[in-house]
């Protein structure tokens, strides 16, 4: 992740393999592999010096026998505790090592989610994503961590198993293994449908998030209209269909564990067949026969896990698979190569040019061909019929709606090829809707501040727009004034109030491009001519667009824009339009006779 | 938040009871699962025996006949051992899967049965967690076949009583390890269990972050704040690790423990038993045979120290959820209704299916010495009155934070009154059964929500009685047929999460046509609604007079033409009310309404002088 904050096309960023994410950890993974085989050791060296001690008591002579006891005891104690010690080690090495994979990939996706468009999010459902960064990243770490420790750990025990018993007797060890081919293909068949089982409950998982989600951020509505039972019941079909996914994948994780062991039990069998005849023939001992047994009994163990293993790495696999969509679902407004310099100087607040502009989503045109020219530091007022296209145009500006290159320029120059992050710097946006985020009022309208500055003149920049915004009176009665926790944990703020608190984050910004969309429509006409007045200042020689359906508001801009369908119906000052006795004359009649009343 | 990071101090068992009452209606499977575990132990014990007979009686001594059955005994012990734990294990992950389902629509119902004032103060992102990540958790513990506990606990007691059987000493010997592992398992219970304690906050609170980041996201990039995000979340996505790493060194630590204390118990028993061997007190045999038990006596500890984290994971999680199920606030709780005033004697104490009563002279709203607070420490409305009889349409005014918004919020009991009453055809609504009471009030407020689906589901909202004809009526008369008629399905046009492809004015036109839709007997209207055009504004405005004829409607209003239309206009002032008349005569009065009115203070919501709180 580069720290430039320049987004890199899609050509530019390495595919990501479930492979690649080990690199980082690879140190701590082979250490804790290297422990394992230790561990390991240690479990084969314990039972050979009991089994030592055992027949030294029954074959020497007590005194003889008690010495070499005596001896085999302190070295199991001593193995034992060093056993401990990198077991333990072995498990944190290599749990500690997913939980780092983990940590990144999280981070990462976020950092990837932060570059995604509004077009993403529009069509993903929250939930869903959510599931993502936690219930997929958790399966996914569950395949490096136990997944991956088990995985060596059975090898190892297969390894081991097979040199012993081939070294006792190679014929015997290839009869044995005779089912395991049998056993590839059941672990190759399986592992389909366990995928496929595990793909389904993770993308349930994902379903049942995003259900969750809208019954929870929709209490109020729910509450308002009883539509409780209806939610619930919506609810338990999403729910249920889980269950029956999860049940799928019991059943058929469910059937491979005894298939596996029991492929194991018919080697042992053939075994016995077939060394039992080696032995009657003469060709092999008995206590050889008992031995290969007992060794034949240390791949049972590895073999039942496997069955475990496969289902562990399909869940891991299937997450990965959600968590690579994300990963690799590209930001449709990125950066184009070479935009990595911002350009830095020019104007202090420079001039917008919007030239036939078209902005289409969804089978229809937002906006249609939309032009003007806005001198630098001019203010412009746009106005027009709920869903003419005003939030679209200022979300084009902003370049939160992927434009045609050259239909937008700042200051001369085409917004595609200013770096986002330059860009955005450059504007400062007062949203129609006021998200606040759980913090203190003062972080809130401080959040748009990027210029490193200390703590009192942070709050003086706060103050400032507070009070610009009319808000400082609903500050001062609030329980702890600017430290007080507002959004979700703390204190819900009034829609008149969250929007003048969004107001003041754009001013605090103190940018050169101000964006205003209809942020006074929740205050009455003396405040809002309050606000105005104290706008005035402010918006005096720096570039601005005001999105309002008030009068007042709009009247004294440099230029207004009457959009209508996505289209410029009509352009010029207040009484140019008014005289023009057009769109503008007419729907604002009722207010502009309002306004000579009094 | 303080309620969040508070340790649950529920006991291990009440929990563990908790959580198999949610099994219990599933008893039967797990019967049959504990019930095998018997058959598993016979079975698999059947097995080494086998073998020994097949070396013993037939390989070493020659004899082939009779090799080939006993092979197939061992064949079908062994299949029979599998399927039995197979089943086993099925039927427990089966049981599981069965009672979490149960228990996820339990909480979900319970969430949905809270107050406001929970999900005021309650991240969104928190309770998501309780009800997916948490209670998933819970079901790992089934799924790593918990009854096989039982079987452990069995075989051990079965082990012990054998180890007893051949020499007490050696006996008591062996089991010098037993108080040692206890004592571990006490100490590392605290630290195990403090640390998935920790997971489950943190994860909680990441799930709080991501909901709430994503669905600001546009703000962030507006801003340009990408990196300052990254960095908040850094700081709880690393303690989230830590949290795990604490988790995985004690996990680790424990397991190591106990394996080196088997070694050890029995190096020891080596020992001592070689020694009396010796000294000829003890049979070589009984030595061999005590070392092979106490090998097998600690296969299942071996075993109980692998689920105990699982246990302790899943202990950690029960916490929370069932804290939440345990959470009493109850939304709009049935409560004895007050006594009647003096002089009244109308229908009380009764639950009402909230039948109108017709003919009625009677006040439909009763509005009695009310008064309201939030916080205990900022009143919002004192000992307000206000009687609203049938068809008045009254429009309430004042500065916003006067309680405006709040009063209207007690009459559907979103909230209840902390004193007074508020009676509705006579009847106290804390007598009237809420959703009756709900279905007979409409309420528009300012923040509206679109659910994803069709417009259609949104206007309509899944309600059978209300169908296309009477959706579309609605919609016309508000202008949403607009909305509709500008999308190429209609009724059918897909809507987003949250309605983020319908603009901010569409939003709240399909707002209305929802409201009008269920024609209210009560319709209640904050008229913050002005983000949309002068043009729209005035066909709602026609639509919303329409409406409110011969309908008893409040109005907070903000446009002067509803203040003008109203029959009677109420003032609010610092949660009191002022002032009550039409238009005229509070102008005539010339106090607060005439002064708010000379000074254009009734457009668009009014001013806020100070000495008000902060939530309306």
């Amino acid at each position: 992740m580069n720290t430039s904050g320049v987004i890199l096309p899609p050509e530019a960023t390495p595919k990501r393999t479930l492979g690649s994410t080990l690199r980082p950890e690879l140190g701590r993974l082979v250490l804790g592999c290297v422990c394992l085989v230790g561990t390991n050791a240690f479990s084969l060296a314990i039972p050979w010096l009991l089994k030592q001690s055992i027949d030294a008591l029954r074959t020497l002579a007590p005194t003889v026998a008690h010495g070499i006891v005596v001896r085999d005891a302190i070295a199991i104690i001593a193995f034992a505790v060093l056993q401990a010690l990198i077991r333990t080690g072995s498990r944190i090495f290599i749990f500690d090592a997913a939980r780092n994979i983990e940590y990144g990939l999280r981070r990462d996706l976020l950092g990837h989610l932060t570059r995604l468009d509004p077009a993403f999010y529009r069509r993903h459902p929250t939930g869903d994503v959510m599931s993502r960064l936690t219930n997929d990243l958790t399966a996914v770490r569950a395949l490096y961590g136990p997944g991956l420790l088990n995985v060596f750990n059975t090898t190892l025990v297969y390894a081991t198993a097979l040199a012993l018993l081939l070294h006792l007797s190679p014929r015997l060890t290839l009869l044995a293994l005779l089912p395991y081919p049998l056993l590839l293909v059941a672990v190759r068949i399986s592992s389909r449908h366990i995928h496929r089982a595990s793909r389904a409950i993770q993308d349930q998982l994902g379903t049942m998030s995003t259900a969750i989600q809208e019954d929870l951020a929709g209490i109020a509505v729910i509450k308002h209209y009883t539509l409780e039972a209806s939610r619930q019941q919506a609810f338990r079909a999403v729910n249920d269909e889980y269950l029956n996914r999860s049940l799928t994948l019991i059943r058929v994780r469910g059937a491979l564990m005894p298939l596996f062991a029991v492929l194991g039990g018919i080697g042992t069998l053939i075994v016995l067949w077939a060394g039992g005849r080696e032995v009657i023939a003469g060709r092999m001992t008995v206590g050889s026969l008992v031995a290969f047994n007992g060794y034949l009994v240390l791949l049972s163990w590895p073999t039942f896990a496997l069955g475990w293993i496969i289902g562990i790495w399909q869940r891991g696999t299937a997450g990965w698979a959600r968590v690579r969509e994300l990963l690799d679902t590209q930001p449709s407004i990125a950066d184009a190569p070479g935009n990595g310099v911002p350009a830095g100087g020019g104007a202090r607040t420079p001039s917008i040019e919007v030239r036939d502009l078209v902005i289409a989503a969804d089978g229809r045109r937002l906006l249609d061909g939309v032009s003007f020219t806005l001198p630098a530091g001019a203010t412009l007022a746009i106005v027009g019929r709920t869903g003419s296209g005003k939030t679209t145009l200022v979300d084009a500006v902003l370049r939160m709606q992927e434009i045609a290159p050259g239909a937008v320029r700042i200051g001369g120059r085409d917004i595609t090829h200013i770096p986002l992050a330059e860009l955005r710097g450059l504007i400062g946006y007062a949203p129609q809707d006021a998200f606040l985020f759980s913090a203190t009022v003062a972080d809130n309208i401080a959040f748009g501040i990027r210029a490193p500055l200390d703590a009192a003149a942070r709050d003086e920049r706060v103050r400032r727009a507070a009070e610009a915004a009319g808000l400082a009176p609903d500050v001062a009665v609030l329980p702890e004034g600017y430290q007080t926790l507002v959004g979700e944990r703390g204190i819900t703020l009034s829609g008149g109030q969250r929007q003048r608190v969004a107001l003041a984050r754009a001013l605090a910004a103190d940018p050169q491009i101000l964006i205003l969309d209809d942020s006074l429509s929740s205050v009455d006409a003396e405040t809002e001519r309050a606000i105005l007045t104290r706008l005035r200042p402010i918006l005096a020689g720096r570039t601005s667009i005001l999105i309002s359906h008030r009068v007042a508001a709009v009247k004294d801009a440099d230029q207004i824009l009457v959009l209508d369908g996505g289209r410029v119906a009509e352009s010029g000052t207040h009484a140019a339009l008014l005289a023009s006795g057009g769109i503008y004359a007419s729907l604002y009649r009722e207010q502009l006779a309002q306004e000579a009343v009094e | 938040m303080a309620s969040e990071d508070l340790l649950g101090n529920a006991l291990d068992r009440t929990l563990l009871r908790r959580i198999f009452a949610c099994v219990w209606p599933y008893r039967g499977r797990l019967l049959i699962a504990a019930a095998l575990l018997p058959i598993v132990a016979v079975l698999e014990g059947v097995q080494p025996a086998l073998l020994k007979r097949a070396i013993d009686d037939h390989i070493a001594v020659g004899r082939l006949a009779g090799l080939d059955r006993v092979g197939v005994l061992y064949l079908l012990a062994l299949v029979g051992q599998l399927a039995a734990g197979f089943a086993q294990l099925y039927f427990t992950q089966v049981v599981g899967q069965l009672g979490m389902n149960d228990l996820r629509v339990r909480v979900h119902r319970h969430v949905m049965s809270l107050a406001a004032s929970f999900f005021d103060r309650t991240p969104v992102g928190r309770l998501m967690t309780r009800l997916t990540n948490d209670i998933e958790s819970l079901s790992e513990m089934f799924a790593s076949g918990i009854v096989s506990l039982l079987g452990d606990a069995i075989r051990l007691v079965v082990i012990l009583f054998w180890m007893f059987a051949i020499d007490w000493r050696l006996a008591v010997f062996s089991l010098v390890s037993a108080p040692v592992l206890f004592a571990i398992a006490a100490f590392f219970r605290g630290w195990v269990r403090d640390a998935f304690r920790d997971i489950r906050v943190r994860l909680a609170r990441m799930n709080a972050f991501l909901q709430e980041h994503i669905s600001g996201m546009k703000v962030v990039q507006a801003f340009a704040r990408e990196d300052k995000v990254a960095g908040d979340f850094d700081v709880i996505n690393v303690e989230y690790r830590k949290a795990n790493s604490r988790a995985i060194a004690a996990d680790a630590a424990l397991y190591s423990i106990v394996e080196a204390i088997a070694s050890i118990a029995i190096a020891s028993l080596l020992w001592y038993g070689g020694g009396r061997i010796v000294a000829g007190t003890l049979t070589f045999g009984a030595v061999v045979a005590f070392i092979e038990y106490l090998t097998k006596f600690f296969t299942p500890i071996r075993d109980l120290s692998t689920k105990y984290t699982v246990m302790q994971q899943a202990m950690a999680a029960a916490e929370r959820v069932f804290t939440l199920l345990d959470t009493v606030e109850p939304d709009a709780p049935a409560s004895a209704p007050p006594l009647p005033l003096a002089g009244e004697g109308r229908g009380e104490g009764k639950p009402l299916s909230g039948a109108v009563r017709s003919g009625e002279a009677s006040p439909l709203i009763d509005i009695r010495g009310v008064s309201f607070a939030y916080r205990p420490e900022q009143p919002v409305l004192s000992d307000v009155s206000l009687s609203i009889a049938r068809g008045e349409t009254v429009a309430i005014v004042g500065a916003t934070g006067a309680g405006k918004s709040t009063l209207i919020k007690l009459l559907p009991r979103l909230y209840d009154v902390k004193a007074g009453e508020i009676r509705i055809d006579g009847v106290d609504i804390r007598s009237i059964e809420t959703r009756a009471l709900r279905r007979r009030i409409v309420a528009v407020s300012q923040d509206v929500f679109m659910f994803a689906g069709t417009l259609r589901d949104n206007i309509g909202l899944h309600d059978a009685a209300i169908d296309d004809d009477r959706i579309l009526a609605a919609a016309r008369r508000v202008g949403a047929d607009r909305v509709i008629a500008s999308r190429p399905e209609g009724l059918g046009a897909r809507v987003l999460e949250r309605g983020a492809n319908f603009s901010a004015g569409e939003r709240q036109l399909v707002a209305f046509a929802r409201a009008l839709a269920r024609d209210p007997e009560i319709l209640i209207l904050d008229e913050a609604t002005a983000s949309v055009d002068p043009e729209t504004e005035r066909v709602i405005e026609r639509g919303i007079a329409e409406l409110m004829r011969g309908r008893t409607s409040i109005v907070i209003a903000h446009r002067l033409s509803t203040v003008r239309r109203a029959s009677r206009i109420v003032v609010i002032h610092h949660g009191r009310i002022a002032e009550q008349g039409t238009h005229d005569t509070l102008l005539a009065h010339d106090g607060i309404y005439a002064r708010l009115y000379r000074l254009q203070m009734l457009g668009h919501g009014a001013p806020r002088p100070s000495g008000l709180d902060a939530a309306e």
